[in-house]
């Protein structure tokens, strides 16, 4: 369970990947524009929390046991 | 000097003390000299002999406890215990074997090298791809090194919002195979394990670096689940386990600048993408005004050739209209003849002395009948 809270809030990698085909769509232009609409608006919250997540969260390391011995015993 | 008393043992009892003696006297010890008769049984027990000019010992052990492939020749140093076999005779049981010298370390290694070669251990299509950047990082190091400091240095200087789960490890000496093969399974065995294992280890001697050049470390990196970084010594130090990792990096600074991306790069790459989008969606909108306004033009065209197409019906209408006129009669010279504002269209009901009136294209006449003449066609 501590390793699901030391998780970094939000996934880097899936949304710039879905910024990236927001763009796509954005940019092909064969969408309606209320899809459009709200294609842009969700690309500006994609925008904002990355720049949260670039500026804001800390590195953290914990430091695991090892278990030597009990690998050697077996 | 007193003499000891007689002991008398079964041959069983005597090797049992002899072992126990040995194990006391000899708990941890080493011996260093030049392997020969090396020879593997059944792919599981290896035996062999250790000597100098003088002596020559029997040494006795299993597959695993060996760096990699051996041969006659090579220097080494061999950790183990000596022990007699009740049934076999006297052996050196060993735990470990490590080379000595550049030259013997050189040597194990191209052994190795060949035979994990031709395994297709270091094969380019096993390479898997690393996420980048890991949201968790599988850290394998030792906590006091300078490795370990630059390393975190670095990631803490390019990005943001990594976990660095680490595991500390000894990386030189005797204990190191096992401590870094050992973190390797545990890191492999979490029910959720990072994204990616990263092994580093900072410059040093061909024997301290040693550890990363055996074939237990090796297969360890090749056999992980999770993707591996490997980066041990300085920029011209390749390891066998490097060459086993899906990636490897010069130095442990190094690996630290291929895992994760450079904040500042990507902000300015998503600066750049921020304004894509607003492009893109003013884009958007000024094609549909555009769309919306060829419409509105279309409509209009529409709208101005129904109104014309009706004025020009109204206008042959007029003309008709005109055409059919009496006015146009009487333009032509020809008078309308009326008794009391009706028409007058035959003369059948006109008697002399009937007052009518006669409208000519430029004057109204009343005048008076004098006399009718029914034309002959009529009379009848």
């Amino acid at each position: 369970m501590t390793d699901k809270a030391n998780k970094p809030q939000i996934d880097y990698q899936l949304l710039r990947n879905e910024l990236d085909k927001i763009l796509d769509e954005l940019q092909g232009g064969e969408i309606d524009i209320e899809e459009a609409i709200s294609k842009y608006e969700r690309g500006q919250v994609i925008v904002k929390q990355l720049k949260e997540f670039l500026d804001g969260s800390e590195n953290k390391i914990k430091k695991l046991k090892t278990d030597l011995n009990k690998k050697e015993s077996k | 000097m007193p003499s000891m008393p007689e002991l008398e043992l079964s041959v069983s009892e005597f090797v049992a003390s002899l072992n126990q003696t040995l194990e006391f006297a000899y708990s941890n010890v080493s011996i260093a000299g030049e392997l020969a008769n090396f020879r593997v049984s059944k792919g599981q027990w290896v035996y062999f002999d250790i000597k100098d000019e003088q002596a020559s010992l029997k040494c006795f052990g299993t597959v695993f406890q060996l760096p990699g492939p051996l041969e006659g020749g090579i220097l080494v140093k061999v950790r183990g215990l000596p022990k007699m076999h009740p049934q076999y005779g006297f052996s050196f049981n060993i735990q470990s074997i490590q080379p000595i010298g550049e030259g013997a370390l050189k040597k194990i290694a191209d052994l190795l090298a060949l035979k994990l070669d031709k395994e297709g251990l270091f094969d380019e299509s096993r390479k898997r791809p690393l996420p980048f950047p890991p949201s968790r990082i599988g850290l394998i190091t030792s906590s006091e090194s300078a490795a370990y400091a630059d390393f975190v240095k670095i990631i803490n200087e390019r990005w943001s919002g990594v976990n660095i789960d680490l595991i500390d490890v000894v990386v030189q000496g005797e204990l190191a195979p096992s401590s870094i093969t050992t973190a390797i399974s545990q890191f492999n065995e979490l029910s959720d394990p990072p994204d990616v294992l990263v092994i580093i280890r900072g410059g040093g001697s061909a024997e301290d670096l040693w550890a990363f050049n055996t074939e237990q470390v090796t297969r360890a990196v090749a056999a992980s689940r999770i993707p591996t970084l490997v980066a041990i010594g300085h920029e011209i130090d390749i390891s066998l386990a490097e060459l086993a990792a899906d990636q490897r990096a010069s130095t442990p600074s190094n690996a630290a600048q291929l895992i994760v991306p450079d904040r500042r790069q990507a902000m300015v790459a998503l600066n750049n993408d921020s304004q894509k989008l607003h492009r893109a969606i003013e884009k958007f909108i000024d094609q549909t005004k555009q769309l919306l306004a060829n419409k509105q033009d279309l409509l209009t065209d529409q709208v101005d050739q129904i109104l014309s197409r009706a004025k020009e019906q109204l206008n042959t209408q007029i003309q008709l209209l005109a055409v059919l006129s009496p006015r146009a009669a009487l333009d032509r010279g020809y008078a309308i003849v009326r008794q009391s504002t009706k028409l007058v269209r035959s003369g059948r009901n006109i008697i002399p002395g009937a007052i009518l009136d006669i409208s000519l294209i430029d004057a109204d006449i009343k005048t008076e009948v004098l006399k009718v003449q029914l034309n002959a066609k009529e009379q009848s």
